[in-house]
């Protein structure tokens, strides 16, 4: 289940460069009108539909999120520039070309509950609608239960399941068992399950894509058969569970939180002149922090967490924010769960390299740890 | 018995001493290291009358005891033999022979009769078998609760484990016949336009009452699309056995064997037949499912929130999140009701019926359908709240619910509003300087009391402006990194300050977001938002979900 | 899914003035409280029928959502039609907030006592007239 279908270069690469300029263009200007016309120019010049999703709209998406967190894009251009692809999306969905009678079977598109991120979801059932496939797409959030139901009403072929954010791995386990116990086989995608699939691969996906095109080519040369295994619980998949860390902490977030902030206040001298929003935010990243730790404990994966750290240590420095705080933060953090193996292990671990937490967070001016 | 030592426990023979066990009941036969016989007891020669003195094991038809044998002699003189039994035919019959070394280096085999058990072990592990199927398949059958889907694990386990070929039958749907075929690993749907009668018996079968028991047919006569299409026949023997629904009828199911197989023996049929039974109450169930769902879903449309869009140059969208997790409606709602031209007023309803679920999702319902035969009274809110008061009281419950009025239209490129609240949290304006007011209208809740006041208040959104309809279910979620803190009106307006110039969806999607994020895993009630925007644009919405096609400039 | 926490919610009933009933409320008002806090006002108007006034102690009261306000509402109206004033005693800031935003506040506070039905709603009670506060 590796990448052996990287995304192969529009046939015509370069005209796909120039749309995606043009587009990018229009998103930047919030003009929903010029983003349509420009890609619906491109259609009229011969570019086909799904190159136009996916070599123009998807990585200009991207772009969307990159230039978000470099501090590029406020988070009003992004919600904007978002919208206003989908409603493009919407658009080309109508365009002459697409087939007319779905012949190949019926997939259903979902995001796992919790989701918010329905781009990448959606851009892939429009691509299997496309190729021929009846495409049920639920959009955001979908709870587990009504996805269930969902697939007991239709039952397709194969449920298509994307999540974006690690935090959500869980309920995607969750979830995952769920269809699969229903007899539908999975397919996973999005940045949640890691760059090289190993989640989805850990929670026991039936096929694994990098991006829509590869998803797509699987289902059409390889659909998966639904498995006639019996009941599967989900510490079968991840005997660590059996440890209860992630359970435990989850449960006593708000207490976690509450208790860092609390001795924060005690040793951090610079959180004292803090204001109520600058406290709010704290608050925030600390109830993330206990968020991706409980995700890493979740997949045994310490690799999640200093990800997670270093991606907030970027997206601070290019806010200008001190991380100062972090580092003496999650020293507190490992105190409170000094009884916590796995979690102490994750939360001091090998440094250096990159992957160590000193790598990752700017050391703190009043040096304290 | 002679010897002091049970022959089945450990047989010891002193040839030396010619005491062979003649009376023992096993066949004894002793053979040299050159597998040449040389002593055999009375009941070997019973059961073995070629196999005198002199006689070569390996011309007695006894391979697998001559092979055994010559394996062991090859062997040194002190490994022990006890355990090498070895196991096979003579005759009809099943023996084990089990070795000893005599003293003077010949071997000594011990024949004991071992059909009996031999059969029995073999029914038991067909029985563990079938059973293990039966589980199997009970698990893959429970495991859908879709028609189809059963069906084509019904086909898939019946070709696998009990035929070369099946068919399963669904019952009739309309003119046609809907058939799922199961042959090797291949499954396939198809619908005929067929009729049942012309195969014996299959149409009682898929009655489903009175019961009717499995029937041998003739499989010159059974029709072609009763046949898989990639089966390579001939067919040799069939049988059609019912899919026993509870109620309903399931369907039947068609085995089909080649003829250079085995026709079926009466305990396969009557396996067959337990198969059955459990693809039949599996089908059912999913049946029922079906059935259950379709009603709900057909009662659930029109309780369920509308898909909003631009109306007459004015921007609408609508978001919701139910509070239960079984549930996909609640006590929350909205509609957008159109005016019949561009220079009349659409009025746009969000209103909060107390409780939860489906009883409050019911009298949504009521509220939503009186609104709209009450739409011609529109002009004037309060005597409309009057009216819909009207409707509601009852004398056996209080139930109240609380809502907000907008009469929307747009001139030229502002939007004027009519803003009517309803014992409803007031609607928040955004302005495009992200100035966020509340709109200064007041009044009863309706439902309860003899009568309702409320005041309209007259707003205007130039182009990018925005007003935000909420139920309190949005400012109430209990969340955030400590876990108990209330969203909050505050945290309402500071979302929507940094909202200005976004695309009504794009707000929705936003505040939904932060609230679904604030709450996480926590209980919440139901939620639901209403954007009303002018558009920034002069023109109307560039492509949009429901325009065929494009526009062009 | 976080089990919900469980409510506590206490009423109880009091007695110790003539033609004059204490009904004092405390915890969480809500969905799954409301029956019975309606079930215990109407339980205490059949056993005190002498009664002139109820006087429902909210003092005690941590949140009223609105299953709690519908019950209030429905207290109310059965108070009314029994002839029987009713006060809200103790109010929070909060619940007075909620009265106000329902547009509920004056209807649930003026004593009243007079039969609340929507052909006869402004029809002032005889014995409305003599409360005093």
């Amino acid at each position: 289940m590796t990448a052996d279908h990287a995304s192969v270069p529009a046939p015509a690469g370069a005209q796909a460069a120039g749309v995606r300029e043009g587009l990018w263009g229009a998103l930047q200007a919030g003009d929903e009108y010029a983003a349509a016309a420009v890609v619906f120019a491109a259609i009229d010049a011969g570019m086909s539909a799904e190159d136009v999703l996916l070599d123009v709209i998807a990585p200009v998406q991207a772009k969307v999120g990159t230039e978000w967190a470099a501090n590029r894009m406020t988070v009003a251009q992004e919600h904007t520039a978002t919208a206003i692809n989908e409603r493009v999306i919407a658009g080309l969905s109508h365009q002459p070309g697409a087939p007319a009678e779905a012949t190949l079977g019926r997939i259903t598109v979902a995001c796992v509950d919790g989701e918010w991120h329905a781009l990448p979801a959606r851009l892939l059932a429009e691509t299997l609608r496309l190729r021929g496939w009846r495409v049920d797409f639920l959009g955001a959030q979908v709870p587990t239960l009504h996805l269930i139901e969902h697939l007991h009403t239709t039952g397709p072929d194969a449920v298509a399941l994307s999540s974006s954010i690690p935090t959500r791995l869980p309920t995607a386990h969750a979830t995952i068992t769920a269809c699969q116990a229903a007899g539908v086989p999975v397919l996973a995608g999005g940045a949640a399950f890691g760059s090289d699939g190993r989640f989805a691969r850990l929670l026991g996906v039936d096929v694994w894509a990098p991006d829509a095109r590869a998803a797509a080519d699987r289902l059409a040369h390889e659909m998966p058969r639904t498995s006639l295994a019996g009941t599967h619980q989900a510490v079968d998949d991840l005997p660590h569970l059996a440890d209860q860390e992630y359970t435990l902490i989850t449960q006593s977030r708000p207490q976690l939180v509450k208790q860092t902030m609390a001795e924060l206040e005690a040793t951090y001298p610079p959180m004292r002149a803090y204001t109520d929003a600058q406290r709010q935010h704290t608050a925030e990243d600390m109830a993330h922090i206990v968020d991706f730790l409980a995700s890493a404990l979740y997949t045994d994966d310490r690799e999640l967490f200093t990800g997670f750290l270093s991606w907030t240590g970027e997206i601070l420095a290019a806010r200008g924010v001190p991380a100062d705080s972090l580092t003496p933060a999650l020293g507190l953090l490992a105190g409170q769960l000094s009884d916590f193996p796995r979690a102490t292990r994750f939360l001091s671990g090998p440094h250096g390299h990159g992957d160590g937490l000193e790598a990752v967070i700017p050391s703190p001016s009043g040096g304290r740890v | 018995m002679k010897t002091s030592k049970r022959p089945s426990s450990r047989p010891r023979v002193d040839t030396r001493l010619g005491a062979l066990p003649d009376a023992a009941p096993c066949p004894l036969l002793v053979a040299d290291p050159a597998g040449v016989v040389v002593e055999r007891n009375a009941a070997a020669s019973r059961l073995l009358p070629g196999a005198g003195t002199g006689a070569r094991l390996h011309e007695l038809g006894l391979e697998w005891l001559a092979d055994a044998h010559e394996r062991l002699a090859g062997t040194g003189h002190s490994a022990r033999l006890e355990s090498e039994a070895v196991t096979g035919q003579v005759g009809d019959r099943s023996f084990e022979a089990r070795p000893t070394r005599t003293e003077d280096g010949h071997i000594a085999w011990w024949l004991a009769d071992n059909t009996g058990r031999r059969a029995a072990e073999e029914a038991l592990q067909v029985e563990r078998e079938r059973t293990a199927f039966l589980a199997e398949a009970s698990n893959a059958l429970l495991a859908t609760l879709n028609v189809d889907r059963c069906m084509e694990v019904t086909a898939r386990l019946a070709a696998k484990y009990l035929a070369d070929a099946a068919v399963a039958i669904g019952p009739p749907a309309g003119r046609g016949l809907p058939l799922t075929y199961g042959s090797g690993d291949h499954v396939e749907r198809a619908h005929v336009d067929a009729d049942p009668a012309v195969v014996p018996g299959l149409e009682e079968a898929l009655q489903g009452f009175p019961p009717v028991a499995s029937q041998w047919i003739d499989p010159a006569s059974l029709p072609e699309w009763a046949v898989p299409p990639g089966f390579d026949g001939p067919t040799g023997s069939v049988v059609i056995t019912p899919l026993p629904g509870h109620g309903i009828a399931a369907g039947a199911l068609i085995l089909l064997r080649r003829s250079s197989h085995s026709a079926f023996s009466e305990r396969e049929e009557v396996f067959a037949h337990l198969f059955a039974a459990r693809a039949g109450a599996a089908l059912s169930a999913a049946r029922m499912y079906a059935h259950q769902a379709s009603i709900t879903s057909t009662l659930m449309q029109e309780l369920l929130p509308p898909q909003l869009e631009q109306v007459h140059g004015v921007d609408f969208a609508g978001g919701y999140r139910p509070s239960g997790q079984r549930e996909r409606i609640g006590g929350d709602f909205y509609d957008v009701h159109p005016g019949s031209d561009p220079g009349q007023e659409t009025l746009a309803v969000l209103g909060d019926v107390c409780g939860k679920g489906l009883d409050a999702a019911v009298l949504t319902g009521k509220i939503r359908n009186t609104l709209q035969a009450l739409l011609p009274m529109a002009d004037d809110h309060e005597r409309m709240l009057n009216l819909l008061n009207g409707a509601l009281l009852n004398a056996e419950h209080t139930r109240f619910a609380t809502l907000v009025l907008a009469s929307v239209v747009r001139r030229e490129r502002t939007v004027r509003l009519r803003l009517t609240s309803a014992g409803h949290p007031a609607p928040l304006i955004v302005r495009s300087d992200g100035r966020v007011e509340e709109a200064e209208t007041q009044g009863t809740l309706v439902g309860v009391l003899p009568e309702c006041h409320a005041d309209t208040v007259a707003v205007e959104l130039a182009p990018g402006e925005l007003c935000l309809l909420f139920t309190d279910g949005i400012i109430e979620a209990k969340g955030g990194p400590l876990g108990d803190a209330m969203f909050g009106e505050q945290r309402l307006a500071d979302v929507l300050s940094d909202c200005v110039g976004l695309p009504a969806e794009a707000v929705i999607e936003r505040i939904q977001m932060l609230a679904a994020q604030w709450i996480g895993q926590g209980r919440h009630d139901d939620m639901a938002l209403v954007a009303i925007a002018a558009p920034r644009h002069a023109h109307l919405s560039a492509v949009d979900g429901h325009t065929r096609g494009r526009y062009t400039a | 899914m976080t089990t919900p926490h469980p409510r506590r919610f206490s009423v109880s009933v009091t007695a110790d003035r003539p033609r004059s009933v204490c009904v004092r409320v405390g915890g969480d008002l809500d969905h799954d409280s409301a029956e019975i806090l309606v079930g215990t006002v109407t339980a205490a108007l059949a056993d005190h029928p002498a009664a002139e006034e109820i006087r429902l102690d909210l003092g005690g009261l941590d949140a009223c959502d609105a299953m709690g306000l519908s019950a209030l509402l429905m207290v109310r109206r059965c108070t009314s039609s029994a002839g029987v004033r009713l006060h809200l005693d103790g109010r929070s800031p909060e619940l007075e907030r909620l009265l106000r935003k329902t547009g509920t506040f004056q209807h649930l506070t003026a004593p009243g006592g007079h039969a609340e039905a929507p052909s006869d709603g402004a029809q002032p009670n005889p014995r409305g007239e003599t409360d005093q506060g």
